[in-house]
């Protein structure tokens, strides 16, 4: 049962393993939180949805899902490739963002790859503000997070089935908080560069490409147009014209800020941050803002990375 | 809020125009006997811990003032033995035995609190002495289930560290190492800052962003 289990998960998560030397195994592999991992456990799981509604830590459900996938079939020598690493939490469950929370433990994630072969920095998409009964505020994901990096595959690979390895930690709370890893690799054939038929970066057949395109589309993008940001000695405020409302996720390794569970989050085009000075951080303010607008349902989400003015620079 | 900032500047501005060493020796009769008294620095924009007394896994009660006017410093470890992180920190790889073995003097006392509500994770006597037993915890875990105490503090996780000097100041407020929670720590904030006070000095990083599961208030 266990093993048709298996080979229905790696059927239904087409366009990796596909080649006729490997067997069964190869492709995705995931693991669930709770227990020893084993992917037949997680798909029975979710075969019955009982199991998910009424969530005891202490059952064998998988809080969490976790998978790597890609849309490629193979890899390429000398080109890149787009890697999703997809997180599935189950419904209240949620995990954190590299933020400035008040509480959790961000995702930890390291790669094993062979000689030659490097993955770029993850992309992540936009966390929610979540403010907990007792008033403390962390930057966290619900329902499913999907991490994208850039795999770059060097000329000289060897023609054989090349393996890409990560090591995923994690806490996923509710009311409670329980650890998990998941210990995921990719298998495929390698084909020589120049090759003809290699699909690009992130289109495919099958469902992967679709969820690569979800994760692609859910990135933050550049600074919006017409912001302006005005620094003081305490203050930061930003503002971006005709916006009809902004919210601020601070990364953890950028500025302190100070009473973000009001100051993140504004009905208006303007948001007033404040510099948190006996919090270490760092000098720069970084993070994801997110833009609403008139009209629109969801917010626009965009990158900041903002040096402080030199003194050259300030007016006053 | 405003009245508690007035109050906690008043009692600085207090201490400051006494010296804050700590508790006065009582003159034993030297009346020519000039002592020289030293202010701590101030950190900016210090506060001073409340009083508290709250009743260990023993049964034993333990006031926060009977200690920091006996001139020992004190530190606080906010503590859930359910918690993954604050788990993590006691076994297998006894991390917080390790900082309270490297700082541990007469002049110092550690205490671990559990601010859980009735209910939540972690909360329990049986569940904490069971926890002081597995992991050889050495110092008393006081029990708030109120969580009148870690509110007063602004304890958000477990686990989440101050270190307050006989003058009642909180010289640090923050997570227990530099790891962020993920990676290796190549500094434990707490045995840096007892140093420091210990020295005479205000600790490097007096404030640092804690990491954990929240305290189950």
């Amino acid at each position: 049962m266990r093993c048709l289990v298996v080979c229905l998960i790696a059927l239904s998560l087409a366009c990796q393993g596909k080649s006729s030397a490997s067997d069964a195994s190869a492709g995705v592999h995931s693991a669930d939180s709770s227990g020893p991992a084993v992917a037949g456990r997680a798909v029975e799981a979710l075969d019955d949805p009982v199991g998910l509604d009424s969530i005891d830590p202490g059952e064998d459900t998988p809080l969490v899902r976790a998978e790597l996938l890609t849309a490629a079939q193979s890899f390429t020598a000398g080109t890149e490739t787009l890697l999703a690493l997809r997180l599935t939490m189950a419904p209240g469950w949620h995990v954190y963002w590299r933020g400035a929370n008040d509480t959790g433990l961000p995702l930890n994630v390291s790669w094993e790859l062979p000689r030659g072969v490097d993955v770029g920095p993850l992309s992540w998409p936009a966390p929610e503000r979540h403010v907990s009964d007792a008033g403390l505020l962390d930057h966290v994901y619900f329902g499913e997070l999907i991490l994208l990096a850039a795999l770059s595959l060097p000329a000289d690979l060897p023609p054989e089935p090349l393996t890409v390895a990560v090591q995923v930690d994690w806490l996923v709370c509710a009311e409670t908080c329980l650890p998990g890893d998941a210990s995921l690799e990719l298998t495929l054939p390698v084909r020589l560069p120049g090759a003809p038929g290699e699909p690009p970066l992130h289109d495919g057949p099958g469902d992967n490409a679709q969820v690569l395109h979800r994760a692609l589309a859910a990135l933050p993008g550049a600074e919006p147009a017409g912001l302006s940001v005005d620094w003081s000695a305490d203050q930061i405020v930003l503002t971006v014209p005709g916006a009809s409302g902004l919210a601020f996720f601070p990364r953890d390794d950028g500025l302190a800020l100070a009473e973000m569970v009001s100051r993140g989050e504004s009905p208006t085009d303007t948001l007033q941050l404040l510099r948190d000075r006996g919090l270490a951080g760092g000098d720069r303010l970084v993070g994801i803002l997110a833009v609403h607008r008139d009209g629109t349902a969801q917010p626009s989400h965009h990158r900041l990375d903002l040096a402080p003015p030199t003194r050259e620079d300030q007016r006053r | 809020m405003r009245q508690t900032l007035t109050a906690v500047l008043g009692i600085t501005a207090l201490l400051l125009a006494t010296g804050c060493q700590g508790a006065p020796q009582p003159s034993d009769g030297a009346a020519d006997e000039i002592v020289e008294v030293v202010a701590l620095p101030m950190p900016e924009g210090a506060t001073l811990a409340a009083d508290f007394t709250l009743t260990d896994t023993t049964g034993e009660e333990h006031q926060l003032f009977d200690y920091l006017d006996a001139n020992k410093t004190v530190v606080l470890e906010w503590f859930n033995p359910e918690c993954p992180v604050s788990r993590r920190y006691h076994s297998p790889e006894r991390v917080m035995a390790a900082a309270y073995s490297e700082v541990l003097d007469d002049d110092l006392v550690w205490l671990a609190i559990n601010s859980g509500a009735p209910g939540n994770q972690g909360h329990g006597l049986e569940l904490n002495r069971q926890a002081i037993n597995d992991w050889e915890i050495a110092y008393p875990v006081l029990i708030d289930e109120s969580g009148d105490v870690g509110r007063a503090f602004g304890a958000k996780t477990t686990p989440h560290m101050f270190v307050i000097r006989p003058d009642r100041v909180i010289a640090y407020d923050g997570a227990i190492d530099d790891s962020g929670g993920r990676g290796e720590a190549s500094e434990n904030l707490v045995v840096s800052a007892v140093a420091a006070c210990r020295r005479g000095e205000l600790p490097e990083n007096g404030r640092t962003r804690a990491f954990g599961c929240s305290v189950k208030y």
